[in-house]
């Protein structure tokens, strides 16, 4: 995975670097929206992490000509500009999620991961949490490494719960990923899935029923993202 | 000493009064001098008719002079058969004929009829003296009647006339009295509106006010406006710096963190790595009060503008604030819950943004606090509900509560009911400034099962109003 950082300050340039490096990430660093707009018409990219007060070009511009030409790189913003017109402007020209300073590494590290995750489940990576795996390609689930035989909305659910891992999910969300225009989902026929898949799973694997709002599902395999909660998208 | 506070509405009693006072005396004196000239002249000619008369009933007998006393009796002289009647005739130069001989001559001559005041026996008299001539044994000679006759009846024929003149003039004065305040309340309506808009106002509301007013209080008002506005950019500018600063320091902050916990990541020595883990944990605090700050300053209510608000149904934005927060909510072994009235609509006027951050403070608040000294494992439960024409939020936790003592300090700024965990101590601070702007109400309290409780009573925006597009979504 390669990833393009664009951050004028060096101290946070680096150890974004470092800390996304670790995370496994190839990472190539610029320090200003026309190198980046050059590095960026190369191609190649699976992330841009952008931060918004650029010198020459900046951050909401470079994203506009990004989107303009079609370029579908997930994007995480990170900025000192904290009016949330300025990160509500940020979303609408096309980022996907968004970070304000000061912030935790192990945030920007998380929710790298999470863009990557939510980009490439189009792709053929498998989606992992705790004891689960799930083949994108093959539509399996497996159970430390054994099929769990799920039917194919079961299979729709489960993949999206793992591609949102510790996020809430929405029973709508799920509803509106499932639905099609000949085959629309009910609410009723959510929580029948959900019942069905911790059955034929058989044991606790960190699904939670968040009562009133949907469901989560926590996996212990990513670092520990401790970090203040007030700063998310 | 003690100085009263000028009244304008006695000044204007005094001033439409007291003139008025004054006239009506001297319309009332004047009336009583010109009526007790009329009715002196009016008794004066009927004295006159009635001593005429006495003319008539002079003769003579052998030269000797009578006076027919058998038709002329006191009581048919007088004027109004009031009071008493004296009377003296005599011929001139020569002996009384008939009367009471000790009523006074009339002074100076008698060729007319004179009328004169005397005093006989003891009584005011109002007396007419004529001559006329006489025949007495082929000889001329002049015969001079007086009458006079007591004064009462004039004086209370004048009284009465005044005493019901004083009357009509008083109620007139009384009316008039009553018809000034009236007009002086009613002049001073817009005034008085003016002053209660002032004082239904909440104490941070600076905008100018507004609506029609007569054009003698529009320069009170325009300064009363300026001095607002004064005191709105005043303040303005205080939250700007508070904002500028806050800002400023972010990037700062944001380094250090970052290098911290890289450092963290990079250092084996236990010493360094605890001191290296400190060093995060100030750098997170001061991140997360710098934030908190800078919310603060935005979210002064004093400086927002009701305008801005829009109709908007908090179930979004209370959905919208558990989706940001669950996942350090649940990586805390916390948990979320959301109860409320499926297809309920719970509408108020808000601005979406703030509204976010009051219940993200609420939510973070009991994340943080519920568990007291260590920290909280259990559920975090938001709900909403119609209360009347109120829509409550309620955001409780199952923790340990807080002592009844600290419940009235806990929205003052930068006070920490527990020192110890994490935060800025700005939270409820923010929450309760929220609050306010929104005109809501905010009611902290221990919940009878244990556990700490915040409801915000927002006024329910009515029904029947078009849903306006909301930005939370």
């Amino acid at each position: 995975m390669k990833a393009l950082i664009v951050e004028d300050n060096d101290n946070l340039a680096r150890s974004i670097a470092a800390t996304l490096s670790e995370a496994g990430f190839t990472i190539v660093l610029v320090h200003d929206g026309v190198a980046a707009d050059h590095a960026l018409a190369q191609g190649g990219f699976d992330l841009l992490v952008l931060d918004l007060g650029l010198p020459e070009l900046d951050g909401i511009s470079l994203l506009r000509r990004l989107r303009h030409r079609n370029d579908r790189i997930p994007v995480l913003i990170t900025s000192a500009r904290d009016s949330l017109d300025q990160r509500i402007l940020g979303l609408e020209e096309g980022a996907d999620d968004y970070l304000c300073k000061p912030f935790s590494l192990d945030e920007v590290s998380a929710r790298a991961r999470a863009l990557v995750r939510r980009a490439k489940h189009f792709g053929g990576d498998s989606l992992a949490c705790g004891p689960l795996e799930f083949f994108p390609d093959a539509r399996e689930l497996r159970l430390e490494g054994e099929p769990v035989a799920l039917h194919r909305r079961e299979l729709e659910v489960i993949e999206y719960l793992m591609i949102n891992q510790n996020r809430l999910v929405s029973k709508d969300q799920i509803i509106e990923r499932l639905s099609t225009l000949d085959e629309p989902v009910t609410y009723a026929a959510v929580e029948t899935y959900i019942s069905r898949i911790r059955k034929k799973i058989g044991r606790e694997f960190g699904l939670k029923t968040v009562r009133g709002l949907g469901y989560y599902l926590e996996c212990k395999n990513h670092l520990d993202g401790k970090s203040y909660l007030d700063c998310k998208k | 000493m003690f100085k009263r506070p000028a009244s304008i509405r006695a000044r204007l009693l005094a001033w439409i009064g007291l003139p008025f006072t004054a006239l009506a005396l001297l319309a009332l004196a004047s009336s009583h001098l010109l009526l007790t000239r009329q009715i002196n002249d009016t008794f004066d000619d009927m004295l006159l008719n009635a001593a005429k008369r006495l003319e008539r009933r002079i003769y003579t007998v052998d030269g000797e002079l009578h006076i027919n006393m058998h038709y002329f009796s006191v009581s048919t002289l007088g004027s109004r058969g009031q009071g008493k009647i004296f009377y003296r005739i005599r011929e001139v130069g020569g002996p009384m004929i008939a009367g009471f001989p000790g009523l006074g001559d009339a002074p100076g001559h008698l060729e007319k009829p004179r009328f004169f005041d005397v005093a006989y026996a003891g009584n005011d008299l109002r007396a007419v003296a004529f001559t006329f001539p006489f025949e007495r044994s082929r000889q001329r000679t002049e015969i001079e009647v007086i009458v006079a006759e007591s004064k009462e009846a004039r004086y209370i024929l004048a009284n009465e006339f005044m005493l019901t003149l004083s009357g009509l003039m008083a109620v007139g004065g009384l009316l008039a009295i009553t018809l000034a305040l009236l007009a002086i309340y009613f002049a001073f309506a817009p005034l008085n509106a003016v002053g209660q808009a002032l004082r239904q106002r909440s104490p941070n509301d600076l905008h100018p006010i507004k609506g029609e007013a007569p054009r003698e209080i529009q320069p009170l008002i325009a300064s009363i406006n300026q001095l607002m506005q004064r005191i709105r950019r005043s303040i303005e500018s205080t939250q700007q710096l508070n904002a500028d600063v806050s800002h400023q320091l972010r990037t700062p902050i944001s380094e250090l963190r970052a290098l911290t916990e890289l450092s963290l990541k990079a250092s084996q020595e236990p010493e360094t790595r605890a001191n290296l883990a400190e060093m995060r944990r100030i750098a997170e605090h001061a991140s997360h009060t710098v934030q908190q700050l800078l919310k603060y300053a935005k979210t002064r209510s004093e400086l927002l503008d009701d305008t801005r608000l829009e109709a908007l149904d908090l179930t979004e934005i209370c959905q919208l604030a558990c989706t940001q927060t669950a996942t350090g909510i649940y990586q805390k072994n916390q948990e979320l819950a959301f109860d409320m009235a499926p297809g309920q609509a719970y509408q108020v006027l808000g601005d979406p943004i703030m509204l976010l951050w009051l219940i993200v403070n609420l939510i973070e608040n009991a994340s943080v606090h519920a568990g007291g000294q260590v920290p909280y494992r259990g559920s975090i439960d938001l709900a909403l509900a119609r209360e009347g024409d109120a829509v409550v939020l309620t955001v409780s936790d199952r923790g340990t509560g807080v002592s009844e003592a600290t419940l009235s300090r806990l929205t003052e700024r930068f006070y920490r009911d527990n020192p110890h965990a994490p935060g800025s101590g700005l939270g409820l601070a923010i929450v309760e400034q929220i609050a306010t702007a929104h005109t809501a109400t905010l009611h902290l309290a221990n919940r009878p099962g244990g556990g700490f409780r915040v409801a915000v009573a927002f006024p329910a925006l009515r029904e029947s109003l078009p849903d306006a597009p909301s930005r939370a979504s």
